[in-house]
């Protein structure tokens, strides 16, 4: 496949050399070759159950200059696509003819696109005053050649089917449960990736997620969701029939809890966000306003842009991003990758070293400073690559035990004067508003939320959100424990959905802010259950 | 008292049928007996009517280029969709448009989106029916309020139609073999199929999908009704896309499609992909068209896609929803008027299977409201007689007439089923040549045009904006045929129809599935001869060519 390619993109290039006005100074051929198997169940019967097998090509081809050519955002215009020109279905078979008779195809068509578009960028930049970042569209890299063995999937359907029937079923007997799933899902993708620049990757990839959701409805209407997912990187290597029978019980139980709990009133104060939601709340607030082509959108608050070398967090935290680590206490971390999107090796990239912001994530679309791209360049087939998170990792260098960090909060509340403090186990994600156009703020949506009283005891509460703006809440942060945990999870943004792992140990921080959350105003359905069918 | 308070169930049925349709059968009817029985907002009327859906869809798609398939795809899924009325059948939840377009300010799932259901598993499908339902409840009390809140701003009330006709439940049983094979003979004959286009290396793109489906739908409603019924669908696509010389995009296409189970014969697929490959390819060389008005005869297929244009959606009789801009069709002041000339009639009749040889997709037993399809005379003698009727009744039409479908997603709506045009003066193929070429003369044109096929489109547009033209042919009065390219149609309108000179006594079918959007496909058949129309526009494209390749192909 790889070989067939390149074939065809030198011959392109070539023609195109020969032949066109104005030739493309880059092209590049992205195969992927994605077979999956999924399996969803609801109240112990077979909601879905699918085995499916893709192959994608995407073309990626520039004309114009690396200093300025047709990816260049329009200024002043809305819409604008972040799609790929060319996102077709490949055949099956590993027929070179068939496989060279479309790459032809698309690349005449996105050739045709790009020339179009590069007339508009160049009419944009005459009308618009001058950009305040004048760097350039496209970095330089060295090409690179890499070849891993072929994914393969290898997985008994039926015996998943009969699984996740199982467990699916467990949430049978709990009538207030009012939607429950369980799903089961694995994939693999061999990606094969061509550039004229000389570069040939090969590279695999298999993951397999049970994912375990349930949602409830409270007697005051708002809804509840929970829903906690397992990640490893091949579906033998999920966890194990009890881990998974224990995690079910575990979203059975706390959906409800959450409905019987008291709604959370609005608070300021102290506060404990646990491994995994501090994680989230990193890959939120922190994340996404250091990709590095927000920092020459001039539609972008660029929170980051100027404050390179500044102190922006206490001097006990690092940060960085690094795509090369594979595993973290023996979880498979969903953001690993050698090679990124656009064909450049993953290296780790410093975020924050000692509280001092140095660096930003980079994809070959260089900014003011940073002309290369450190392997960050990423995207769902079809999008363009922009620079995105991999394994955004949380690493202080002075941190206390899990009960030492309890203890520090009981003294910031009695220190504070407050009833209470809040301990945070689960966010399920956020928002976080990037753009120039609205306040700098964000809010993430937690699901699991304690309040901590001065004696240690704990009270679950519900319907609270996380909101504040990114520079204040991150001085807060006071202390750090050692227990690492790992959130898996698949982000999305301009370059569509990315699989991530953000990686952080349990934080303090000294405020925090909880609004009341948006409510639905529903009443729980009128009826009870349906009964079930007595065994 | 409301009606539906005091209606029976008989659980136990009567037809004899599997023990997986009896599970299913029994299931929605207990859910449906609790709903109608127990569900009441306080101070909230009830609801009067509710009906359960359940399909059971076992589908094959499967799609290959030049002899290797891109997709393969078997899938089973269970969908359930709820039907539910407040108020009375004189004025309830129905046919209601809010000004803000829909109900946003219910934050649940919306009403028109298919809800997915455990398979086989009639507890699952409880669980679902009751949730759906309670959606389906709650959404109908907040339409019916603001429904009589914009009832009340309205100054003068002008179509006090009432919401709903009333019906006989039906019960009805019919017993097919429910299974699609995952067949490796399916990929093989797509792929073989799709072989042809090798054999035409000028034709850039080419698909051939092929759609197998067994469907199994099941119906219960607070009125009694029962029915299951299978409902099969195979279609097989070939579409072919290339550029002229000077850039022009140009595409052909064919389907192949029946009610059941069962893939085309190859022999007729390969031979229709042959015959669309060498029209491509002609084509490719065939001269541009030029800004033409004149008299154009509308042959086979052609002639019953423009009439699936013009009039499909105009016959529907289903009033437009209320509150938001109420726009009638172009028939809706012309009953008993003049549509076409007076040797022309019209009629549907989704009873056929089969109509002068020709299959009918537009075929079914009973219609997404659970009504049996009647045969309905639209046009007699060049006269509107009638509309497609679903259970929103009209002033001139109070009852429905089996037409009623929605693709299970939303309100029903009067949709065509198969639909036939007649003449009783239609002229054989030579003869209407004949008098195409003296009207050709008698107009003083240099020339005329033949139209032998259009682009697929299902969705009519009352002639607004025509399909675009495929294969026309330029005619001289010496009868000698040049094939053009690049042609697209003016602006046309039903009343063309009434000026129609002549048409052939030979009848082809256009195939098409009606468009409804996220719901199941409902196909349909137009049947007409062909026509002869006195003055069509018909222009060339007027947008620029892209560049043809710059690079060989490999």
């Amino acid at each position: 496949m790889l070989r067939v390619m390149q074939l065809e993109l030198e011959r392109s290039m070539r023609e195109l050399r020969s032949r066109a006005k104005a030739a493309p100074y880059y092209l590049s051929y992205d195969v992927a070759d994605v077979r999956s198997v999924e399996v969803a169940a609801s109240l112990g019967a077979l909601v879905s159950s699918s085995d499916d097998h893709i192959r994608s090509l995407d073309v990626d081809i520039r004309v114009g200059s690396p200093e300025l050519d047709n990816t260049r955002l329009l200024r002043g215009e809305d819409n604008q696509s972040h799609y790929v020109a060319t996102h077709a279905w490949l055949p099956l078979d590993d027929d070179p003819e068939s496989v060279r008779s479309r790459l032809w195809l698309y690349t005449h068509r996105d050739y045709e696109r790009a020339m179009e578009d590069l007339v508009r960028v160049k009419a944009n930049q005459e009308i618009k005053v001058a950009q305040e970042d004048t760097s350039a569209d496209f970095s330089q890299e060295k090409p690179i050649r890499l070849s891993e063995a072929p994914a393969s999937l290898v997985v008994d359907r039926k015996a998943w089917e009969t699984r996740v029937k199982g467990y699916s079923g467990m949430f049978t007997e709990y009538a207030e449960v009012h939607t429950s799933s369980v799903e089961f899902s694995t994939m693999a993708e061999t990606r094969y990736f061509a550039n004229s620049e000389g570069s040939g990757v090969q590279v695999s990839r298999v993951e397999a997620d049970l994912t375990v959701s349930a949602s409830a409805t409270a007697a005051d209407g708002m809804h509840l969701e929970r829903r906690e997912v397992l990640s490893a990187r091949s579906a033998q290597e999920l966890p194990s029939d009890e881990t998974i029978r224990a995690t079910v019980r575990k979203v059975i139980e706390d959906v409800r809890a959450l409905r019987r709990a008291p709604q959370v009133e609005p608070f300021t104060g102290p506060a404990i966000l646990d491994g995994r939601a501090a994680a989230v709340f990193f890959h939120e607030i922190f994340g996404h306003r250091v990709e590095g082509q927000r920092q020459k959108n001039e539609e972008e608050g660029q929170t980051f842009t100027r404050k390179i070398g500044q102190r922006i967090l206490p001097e006990f935290l690092n940060v960085y991003d690094d795509p090369t680590v594979f595993s973290l206490n023996r979880i498979a971390l969903s953001g690993h990758y050698l090679v990124d999107d656009e064909g450049v090796p993953a290296e780790r990239a410093p975020l924050i070293q000692a509280g001092v912001f140095t660096g930003f994530l980079m994809s070959r679309s260089p900014i003011r400073g940073f002309t290369r791209s450190n392997g960050h360049g990423r995207r769902e087939l079809g999008y363009r690559a922009v620079a995105r998170q991999g394994n955004l990792i949380v690493d202080p260098s002075r941190t206390t035990t899990p009960q030492g960090l309890k203890q520090l909060l009981l003294e910031e509340i009695s220190k504070q004067h407050k009833p209470f403090g809040l301990r945070f186990t689960e966010i399920v994600g956020g928002f976080t508003n990037t753009s120039r156009g609205a306040a700098q703020a964000f809010k993430v949506l937690p699901v699991m939320v304690y309040k901590v009283f001065p004696n240690g005891s704990e009270e679950l509460v519900r319907g609270g959100d996380l909101e504040g703006t990114p520079l204040t809440v991150l001085s807060r942060i006071i202390a750090a424990a050692n227990d690492f945990q790992v959130f898996n999870g698949v982000c999305g943004a301009e370059s569509g959905w990315v699989p991530v792992s953000a990686v952080s140990p349990s934080l303090l921080l000294s405020q925090i802010e909880v609004a009341r959350r948006q409510k639905e105003q529903d009443r729980p359905p009128l009826l009870p259950p349906p009964m079930p069918p007595h065994k | 008292m409301h009606p539906a308070r005091w209606l029976a169930f008989s659980l136990p049925l009567l037809t004899a049928m599997s023990p997986a349709d009896d599970a299913t059968l029994r299931a929605m009817q207990i859910e449906l007996k609790r709903s109608v029985e127990e569900l009441k907002l306080p101070n909230r009327p009830p609801p009067y009517f509710v009906a359960y859906w359940t399909l059971d869809s076992d589908q094959l798609d499967i799609e290959a280029t030049l002899g290797e398939v891109v997709r393969s795809q078997h899938e089973y899924g269970r969908r359930v969709h709820v039907e539910l009325r407040v108020g009375s059948p004189a004025f309830d939840n129905s046919n209601f448009m809010s000004s803000f377009g829909s109900l946003e300010f219910l934050s649940e799932s919306p009403p028109d989106a298919p809800v997915v259901a455990p398979q086989q598993d009639p507890f699952g499908l409880r669980h679902t029916f009751w949730l759906t339902t309670d959606i389906a409840y709650k959404q109908a009390v907040a339409a019916l309020e603001q429904k009589n809140a914009a009832r009340q701003n309205e100054v003068e009330r002008k179509d006090d139609v009432s919401n709903f006709s009333l019906e006989k439940p039906l019960t009805l049983t019919v017993d097919t073999e429910h299974h699609v094979e995952g067949d490796p003979n399916h990929e093989a004959l797509t792929r073989r199929i799709s072989r042809v286009f090798r054999d035409y290396p000028e034709i850039q793109e080419s698909s051939v999908h092929l759609t197998v489906s067994t469907e199994r739908r099941y119906f219960v409603s607070s009125e009694g009704s029962k029915v299951v019924i299978p409902t099969p669908y195979t279609e097989l696509s070939i579409l072919c896309q290339t550029q002229a010389d000077d850039g022009m995009g140009l595409s052909r296409w064919a389907t192949l499609a029946s009610l059941t189970s069962l893939a085309p014969r190859e022999a007729e697929a390969v031979t229709e992909a042959r015959r669309i490959g060498k029209e491509l390819v002609a084509l490719r060389s065939a001269p541009v068209m030029e800004d033409y008005s004149g008299p154009v005869l509308f042959e086979g297929k052609a002639a019953a896609q423009i009439v699936h244009d013009l009039l499909s959606e105009a016959l529907s009789g289903t009033p437009p929803p209320k509150g938001a801009e109420a726009v009638e069709g172009p028939l809706a002041r012309k009953l008993g008027r003049r549509i076409l000339p007076p040797s022309f009639s019209l009629v549907d009749d989704p009873t056929l299977t089969e109509y002068e040889r020709h299959p009918l997709l537009g075929h079914y037993a009973v219609d997404d409201e659970g009504v049996p399809p009647q045969r309905v005379t639209l046009v007699e003698q060049g006269r509107l007689r009638s509309f497609l009727m679903s259970r929103a009744p009209r002033r001139e039409l109070q009852q429905s007439n089996g037409h009623g479908r929605s693709g299970l997603v939303g309100w029903a709506r009067g949709r065509v089923g198969n639909l036939i045009l007649k003449s009783s003066q239609g002229l054989p193929k030579a003869m209407l040549r004949a008098r195409f070429l003296r009207v050709i003369r008698d107009e003083g044109s240099p020339f005329g045009l033949i139209v032998r096929e259009l682009e697929p489109r299902p969705a009519g547009t009352n002639g607004l904006s025509p399909p675009e033209p495929e294969l026309v042919y330029k005619v001289t009065p010496d009868g000698k045929e040049q094939l053009l390219r690049g042609g697209r149609f003016g602006q046309m309108s039903i009343s063309m129809l009434r000026q129609l000179v002549a048409a052939g006594s030979e009848v082809a079918t256009y195939d098409f599935s009606l468009p409804v959007p996220g719901g199941y496909s409902l196909p349909a058949t137009v049947a007409a001869p062909s026509l002869l129309f006195e003055d069509v526009e018909v222009k060339k494209r007027p947008e620029p060519n892209k560049h043809p390749p710059l690079v060989p192909r490999p």
